[in-house]
């Protein structure tokens, strides 16, 4: 069986060592390029402002190699969904070769269970070696690039190779589901764009955030006082206005300073007792590693429900 | 002869039915095949042959009733799969393999495959070992699925319409080579095929499918011995009709031609009794319609299906 | 040693046309007494034929005397089918059979008429009847 997977995959499988050799290569050298730097004094500068650009190799530099990977790393999921989970069932039901193949001395399901042991292996170690060295990468880009680092959340770590299993095991169900290749692409590639949308916008939920009063300004006598910006380690979940307990929102028909009644020092004294700005967030060094396993754990669990429907789909 | 289900039967399917939807592929199927038989399963296109080879293979799950294969119930077909071959109508072999490639391919996936064999039937066929399968002619694509079911020495061959799209000379190979097999190895083979000359010299025993029904399933010794083609005056067809079952009569002026089913011997004096063929019979079952089959049932069924009811 | 054939779509059961081959080489004396008979396994090999039916057909033969089998060894002829009758009674035959197709030109019965009565009275005969000598 091994065999025959081995042979069904030999390209794909040495195209993609290939590959991941010449990206991890590709992040060593950025990752190097920029250490270099804190040893140079004179490039030093472009760190307190966060622009640096610095050149990896003829035509390469850390910021264009930012940019490719914030990309096309998104991607990854749907790749590996459309070419290689897709295809998987869908390939054997529309060429008839599951009537050759389930026949042998195997059951269709240890066939199937066999195949997506392989699969997903190949697909862990592989994505797994690529997002230790790109989550290195990002680390170090972090201090040399001012973007958040939020924005790389679902690109490194563990939730990399969660999604991209995931990914793997969508493409599977559907080729279970639509037992047709092309269309099992297609429909693998609408479908998961706004499960992907959704999850990079809805992970921020899945841990309890941080919350602070007075995040962006504080009323001092009626005063606002001390605008900051946002810290960029920061993702802003809510921003709202509460009341006196700090807690409940304050609805703008409940004003508890209303400004006809009270005026001046008054004015200003309620206003500071009652109008709190209440900001919850994400600090990047509390909550980065419990949201990512947060994150991975319900991508996993996605991933284990399309695995199910697809066993359900393959005992007819 | 019913010594047993479970020793005695390489294939015992009990009101075995397929749907699709509102459509029945198969219905009401009842048929004991005894081991080591050489089975014929003949019908028109879409009669539902390949659903009964396909349930008999554990491709398909029955929607009503159950279908055993060498005394085990299909739904452990973990436990069934290596003993049994099938090779499908048309081609399921990996098109981008070699032949030599697929051999290895069966040599890893079946446990009891016997590469010397699986060698010597490429050889003896002059196949190609290093030609992809999907430059292979049609013929030759028959052959070497058919080398990989014979080659995992099953004891249940199944063979969905083998013979199709094939010349001549490649289908009396093809049939040499399965009935040596079955000889040396006594296997149990059902064969379908909507052609039954295809098919008579091959086998003992046959199945009529026809509108997803079973019509008859018996040895073919026993068939012929049942069935009796008389041709009489129409004036007395009548009396032949209330006496014996009939399955087919055709009238033609003031003669009539009837085909009976029954184990006595017809001696009306004014009807005489013609030389039957196989094909006759077979032309018979297929063609009778719907409502006159059941007005038939209770009389055409053998005794062995009354006890499965009963 | 004897080659079978099978004509498909004859009417006549593939057993039957091994046993009518089988008696025809021993009319014609391409088989003698001591000669074997292929295997089954043999004939499988050259035609596609199921193996049960040549059993059947050696079993058949060996039921008429015809044939024996020897467990191990194989199935040999046992007695000869050649014309062994007196030729002398072979002749008077002959001559009475054409003085009787004369009668049945000068009746008008063409050729195909008398083959169609031979045939029938001939069948007749072999289902047992008692052939009528009114």
């Amino acid at each position: 069986m091994i065999w025959l997977i081995w042979r069904h995959y030999r390209w794909m499988l040495v195209l993609g060592i290939l590959a991941l050799l010449i990206l991890m290569a590709l992040f060593a050298l950025n990752v190097s390029t920029m250490n270099a730097v804190y040893q140079q004094p004179n490039e030093a500068h472009c760190l307190q402002k966060g622009d640096c650009n610095l050149v990896v190799l003829p035509g390469l530099t850390t910021r264009t190699w930012y940019s490719l990977v914030f990309q096309s790393f998104p991607l990854l999921p749907f790749v590996v969904g459309i070419f290689l989970g897709a295809p998987l069932l869908a390939r054997e039901y529309e060429k008839r070769t599951h009537l050759f193949v389930w026949t042998q001395s195997m059951s269709r399901t240890r066939w199937l269970s066999t195949n997506l042991m392989l699969l997903g292996s190949a697909v862990v170690l592989g994505f797994g070696a690529l997002s230790l060295v790109a989550t290195w990468w990002s680390f170090v880009q972090d201090a040399t690039f001012s973007f958040s680092p939020w924005s790389t959340f679902m690109i490194r770590g563990s939730v990399l190779v969660a999604n991209v299993l995931f990914g793997l095991l969508f493409g599977v169900m559907i080729g279970a589901i639509v037992r047709r290749v092309l269309p099992a692409m297609v429909i693998t590639l609408v479908l998961l764009i706004p499960l992907q949308i959704a999850i990079w916008n809805g992970y921020p939920y899945l841990f309890p955030p941080s919350s602070q009063l007075e995040y962006n300004w504080k009323i001092v006598h009626g005063e606002v006082v001390g605008i900051l910006n946002d810290r960029l380690d920061d993702l802003i979940l809510s921003r709202e206005t509460v009341g006196a307990d700090g807690q409940t929102p304050i609805n703008v028909l409940d004003n508890p300073c209303p400004d006809d009644k009270l005026t001046g020092e008054a004015l200003r004294q309620c206003n500071e007792k009652n109008f709190h700005e209440l900001v919850k967030y994400h600090r990047f060094n509390e909550h980065f590693w419990p949201l990512q396993l947060a994150t991975t754990a319900l991508l996993l669990t996605l991933a284990a429900l399309c695995t199910g429907v697809t066993y359900w789909r393959v005992r007819r | 002869m019913d010594r047993g289900k479970v020793v005695s039967n390489a294939l015992h399917a009990q009101q075995l039915g397929k749907r699709y939807g509102a459509h029945w592929a198969l219905r009401n199927c009842n048929i004991q095949l005894p081991r080591g038989c050489i089975a014929g399963l003949v019908g028109n296109n879409g009669a539902g042959k390949t659903t009964l080879l396909h349930l008999a293979a554990g491709l398909l799950r029955p929607s009503t009733g159950s279908i055993e294969m060498l005394g085990t119930p299909s739904h452990n077909m973990a436990m069934l799969l290596p003993h049994i071959g099938f090779v499908a109508q048309e081609c399921s072999l990996y098109r981008q393999f070699t032949v030599s490639e697929t051999l290895i391919a069966g040599r890893k996936l079946n446990p009891a495959w016997d590469e010397s064999l699986a060698r010597s039937l490429v050889d003896r066929f002059k196949l190609p070992l290093k030609q992809t399968i999907g430059k292979l002619s049609g013929g030759q694509q028959a052959l070497v699925a058919i080398i990989m079911a014979l080659a995992k020495d099953p004891e249940l061959l199944l063979l969905d319409e083998p013979f199709s799209n094939i010349d001549p000379l490649a289908k009396h190979e093809i049939g040499k080579v399965i009935m040596e097999l079955a000889f040396e190895r006594s296997l149990t083979i059902l064969i379908s095929s909507h052609v039954l000359a295809d098919l008579e010299a091959l086998c003992d025993y046959l199945i009529i499918l026809a509108a997803s029904q079973v019509r008859l399933a018996d040895s073919i010794e026993h068939i012929m011995e049942q069935h009796k083609l008389l041709i009489g005056p129409s004036e007395s067809f009548d009396a032949i009709a209330t006496a014996y079952p009939v399955i087919q009569a055709s009238h033609t002026g003031r003669q009539s031609t009837v085909l009976l089913r029954t184990d006595e011997a017809v001696s009306h004096p004014a009807w005489e009794q013609q030389d039957l063929a196989l094909e006759t019979v077979v032309l018979a079952y297929l063609a009778t319609q719907e409502s006159s089959w059941e007005a038939h049932a209770s009389s055409i069924l053998p005794s062995f299906q009354k006890e499965v009811f009963s | 040693m004897i080659e079978f054939h099978l004509e498909k779509r004859t009417g006549v059961a593939p057993y039957m046309q091994l046993v009518q081959q089988v008696k025809q080489a021993l009319r014609l004396g391409l088989l003698k007494p001591g000669d074997q008979l292929p295997t089954v396994r043999e004939v499988v090999s050259k035609i596609a034929i199921n193996p049960n039916t040549v059993f059947k057909a050696y079993r058949e033969l060996e039921h008429e005397g015809l044939v024996e089998s020897r467990p191990g060894l194989g199935t040999f002829v046992q007695k000869s089918l050649a014309n062994s009758s007196d030729p002398d009674l072979q002749e008077a035959l002959r001559h009475e059979l054409r003085r009787w197709l004369y009668k049945a030109f000068e009746a008008g019965l063409e050729s195909e008429d008398i083959t169609a009565l031979f045939a029938d009275t001939l069948r007749q005969l072999q289902k047992g009847d008692k052939p009528s000598l009114t």
